[in-house]
């Protein structure tokens, strides 16, 4: 055998070898492209089977589009069940012919940009149901590629229940924003996660300055391990209460807050933050201050006003005493008369009818006689003391006035009397018996005093004066008697007090009354030992139609 | 005239009125004793008397009562209060009406006396008329009016006489002989304040005496017929006036 024999047989078999190969490997091809169809084919069927199933059971709706004319080829149970409305009603026709797609129009101009964008999605969609259900929907449409056609794929998801959701977080958003209180969320580190309008009127920083910043900054510097507290007790889960603080404002003021702190847990149930709650107590606090010292106060001044009451009522009670006894004296005193004035008669018949009866029985007479005078004057006394006597007032001339005084309370003569009344005094106005009988009791009060306790009358002076001081005229009584202790002073006008055997002790209470409703008062002054003065006070005489004193 | 008085003591209280009576009756009075309102009344309708004194309070009438009837039917007689009941407003009221004055009980007897005799002089109404008849039958009237009067009939009569017991003059002004203007002035040359009351019928023609008499202060000038109501009440004021400015001197 030659070579070119060899090569040509080797050709040929070369030839053949490669044929038999690409045959072969041709065959494989075709097997592999067989069963890459058939794998394809299974893959295809399993991917539908998978996207079928998907389909079917979807919870939310699909609706699958021709992408040149909108007619729906594909709807999945889910979507007839939420729009109601049966299969064949919705599958075939084009999509802005469906009623629940109400806004056609709108719909159309979407398609077309549906058509550009190949995607188009609508956040919330008004639908209505077959039964007229209005319910809203998140609706996306995306077009693919299908077998050398477009279609589009409408997902749509009924977000009722997230609008519900949205709608009730709004509704929660706007408590908190709309309280009064400072709500503010943050960190178990402390840090400021959220802050409602109230926080920013109360703190005064607004959300942005707050959010983020650590919470400690609100705190004032001398309370350091309150928040170290708060948040350990939240990490421990507990609540805080109406836990009444101090914190600072933006601009430094320090605010009195009522706060409730509560831990956040989130999803899985874990402390995540805190919720705090601060009220704004200021004014409260104040109140409360203010409340406090009202009330300190009121029970000083009930205190006071009890005692004021007490003493009030202890007086009505003396003075209604006062008024019955002045019932009850007055009818006395006055029926006293009639027996007196008929003994008085009585006397007086016989002194004037026995002119010549012997010595005792003339004193005797006498005797009566004084006696009569005497429970007369006690009488007039309790008289005058229980009932003011009408006052007619005139202008009277002081110097006569003393004068008639010492004529009808007749001087003792170990008695010795010293007259000051100037010439040129105007007179007062004033009832002038109600002036004689004040100046006779002061008078005789001050014979009395100036007696022994017998009634041996001692030597003594006494000083009778009078001088202008300014709108009033005072009449001095002065006396060299024994004096009035001190402890006694503050009792000398008061009815039924005396320091006499005898007397019932009305007659500088009835003097004070006397000159009272003329119109001036009385002073007493008195050094025990030396003697006593009494100044009565009445006022000048002016006449009314001008300006001119009468002399 | 007469310093005796009759005087008229009322009381229920017949020891007051006994031991008054007793002390009047010796100091030279009249009294008469009443114990009620009533008695007195009917024992001043039958008795003239020249003043009454009277307790305030008694049961039935009390002495305001008192002497506002006896006031109607005598204005000329004079009438006292005495009281123990010093302020009370029943005696303002009497006061009001006409009582004269009040004493207090225990009366201070002596005052009281010396009130008397001031009374006792110069309390008559003096008519001086020459008319007899005019004067009876006035005196009469004014007699049972209450009032003292002295009948002067005569207008040349001394001065004296017809002042002597008067505290107000009734004088005619057309006397027999003499002018009632020319008495008046001899009047007014002794006594300028004793009230003269000019009397005279004619009342055009003495129209210049009359304006003469008022110059010296006659006290006014009465037409006749008088009116009798109107003359009791002047007279009754005019004796009222005299008598507190009596009381108010002591």
């Amino acid at each position: 055998m030659n070579l070119p024999t060899i090569l040509y047989f080797a050709s040929i078999v070369l030839t053949f070898a490669l044929i038999g190969f690409l045959a072969w490997y041709w065959r494989q091809q075709v097997v592999r492209s067989s069963r890459a169809q058939v794998a394809a084919a299974q893959a295809l069927l399993i991917s539908e089977t998978r996207y079928r199933r998907l389909f079917e059971a979807a919870r939310d709706g699909i609706l699958i589009l021709d992408a040149e004319s909108g007619v729906v080829t594909d709807v999945n149970p889910f979507l007839v069940e939420m729009l109601g409305f049966p299969r064949a009603g919705i599958v075939g026709k084009e999509l802005w012919e469906l009623d629940f797609f109400k806004d056609i129009a709108a719909n159309k101009a979407n398609f077309l940009e549906l058509q550009q964008k190949e995607y188009i999605r609508y956040e919330d969609l008004p639908l209505e149901t077959a039964d007229g259900r209005r319910f809203h929907v998140e609706f996306v449409s995306n077009v693919y590629q299908v077998d050398h056609h477009k279609v589009v794929q409408c997902n749509v998801r009924d977000i009722s229940e997230r609008k519900l959701a949205e709608a009730k977080l709004a509704q929660l958003v706007a408590i908190v924003e709309s309280s009064d209180d400072a709500i503010i969320g943050k960190t178990l580190d402390g840090l400021i996660t959220s802050w409602n309008a109230g926080a920013g009127r109360l703190y005064g920083y607004s959300a942005a300055e707050a959010i983020g910043k650590p919470v400690s900054m609100l705190i004032p510097e001398d309370r350091p391990n309150e928040l170290s507290g708060i948040l350990a007790k939240v990490k421990r889960g507990e609540r805080i209460d109406h836990y009444e603080s101090v914190r600072l404002s933006k601009d430094g003021r320090r605010l009195d807050v009522s706060i409730s702190v509560s831990p956040i847990k989130d999803a899985s149930g874990q402390i995540s933050g805190a919720s705090t709650i601060a009220r704004d107590i200021t004014e409260r606090k104040r109140a409360e201050r203010s409340l406090q010292e009202y009330s300190l106060r009121l029970e000083t001044d009930v205190a006071e006003r009890t005692q004021e009451l007490r003493d009030a009522h202890e007086k009505m009670i003396r003075q209604e005493r006062l008024a019955t006894l002045g019932q009850l004296a007055g009818s006395v005193g006055h029926e006293l008369r009639n027996p007196l004035g008929v003994i008085s008669n009585a006397v007086y018949y016989l002194k004037m009818t026995q002119p010549d009866a012997n010595a005792t029985i003339r004193d005797y007479l006498g005797i009566i006689e004084n006696e009569t005078r005497t429970s007369d004057k006690i009488i007039t006394d309790l008289l005058d003391f229980t009932r003011i006597k009408s006052v007619d007032r005139e202008p009277a001339d002081v110097s006569y006035l003393v004068h008639q005084t010492l004529k009808r309370y007749s001087v003792p003569d170990s008695v010795e009397v010293m007259l000051d009344l100037p010439p040129d005094l105007p007179p007062v106005y004033a009832d002038p018996g109600h002036v004689v009988q004040v100046l006779g009791n002061l008078v005789t009060n001050a014979y009395q005093a100036m007696a022994l306790p017998n009634e041996t009358p001692q030597p003594g002076k006494i000083n009778l004066s009078a001088c202008q001081q300014g709108d009033m005229i005072a009449i001095t009584v002065q006396d060299t008697g024994t004096g009035i202790p001190p402890e006694n002073m503050g009792k000398l006008f008061e009815p039924l007090f005396t320091t006499k055997t005898k007397g019932i002790g009305l007659g500088l209470a009835v003097s004070q009354r006397l000159i009272e409703a003329n119109g001036g008062t009385i002073e007493a002054r008195s050094e025990p030992g030396k003697g006593s003065t009494f100044i009565v006070y009445l006022p000048v005489y002016h006449l009314q139609s001008n300006s001119q004193i009468i002399e | 005239m007469d310093q005796k008085l009759r005087i008229l003591i009322v009381d229920d209280d017949q020891r007051m009125t006994h031991t008054l009576s007793d002390i009047l009756s010796m100091t030279g009075h009249m009294p008469v004793e009443a114990n009620s309102g009533a008695q007195a009344l009917e024992l001043a309708r039958t008795q003239a008397f020249d003043c009454v004194l009277t307790d305030v309070r008694m049961p039935g009438m009390n002495g305001v009562e008192l002497h506002r009837q006896l006031h109607q039917s005598q204005p000329g007689l004079p009438v006292f209060l005495m009281t123990a009941y010093a302020a009370d407003e029943i005696i303002r009221k009497g006061l009001e009406e006409g009582v004269v004055g009040v004493f207090d009980k225990p009366l201070d007897i002596s005052n009281l006396l010396g009130f008397f005799t001031s009374l006792a002089n110069q309390r008559s109404i003096v008519i001086v008329d020459d008319d007899k008849d005019f004067c009876k039958t006035l005196s009469d009237i004014l007699h049972q009016r209450g009032f003292s009067v002295l009948q002067i009939s005569d207008p040349h009569s001394d001065v004296e006489l017809m002042t002597a017991e008067a505290q107000v003059i009734m004088l005619d002004m057309k006397l027999d002989g003499i002018s009632g203007v020319d008495v008046l002035k001899q009047i007014r040359q002794r006594y300028p304040v004793l009230p003269v009351l000019m009397v005279t019928a004619y009342r055009q023609e003495m129209t210049a005496a009359i304006q003469a008499a008022l110059s010296i202060h006659a006290f006014t000038c009465l037409y006749k017929p008088l009116e009798i109501p109107a003359l009791l009440e002047t007279l009754s004021d005019l004796q009222l006036k005299r008598l507190r400015k009596v009381i108010k001197k002591r």
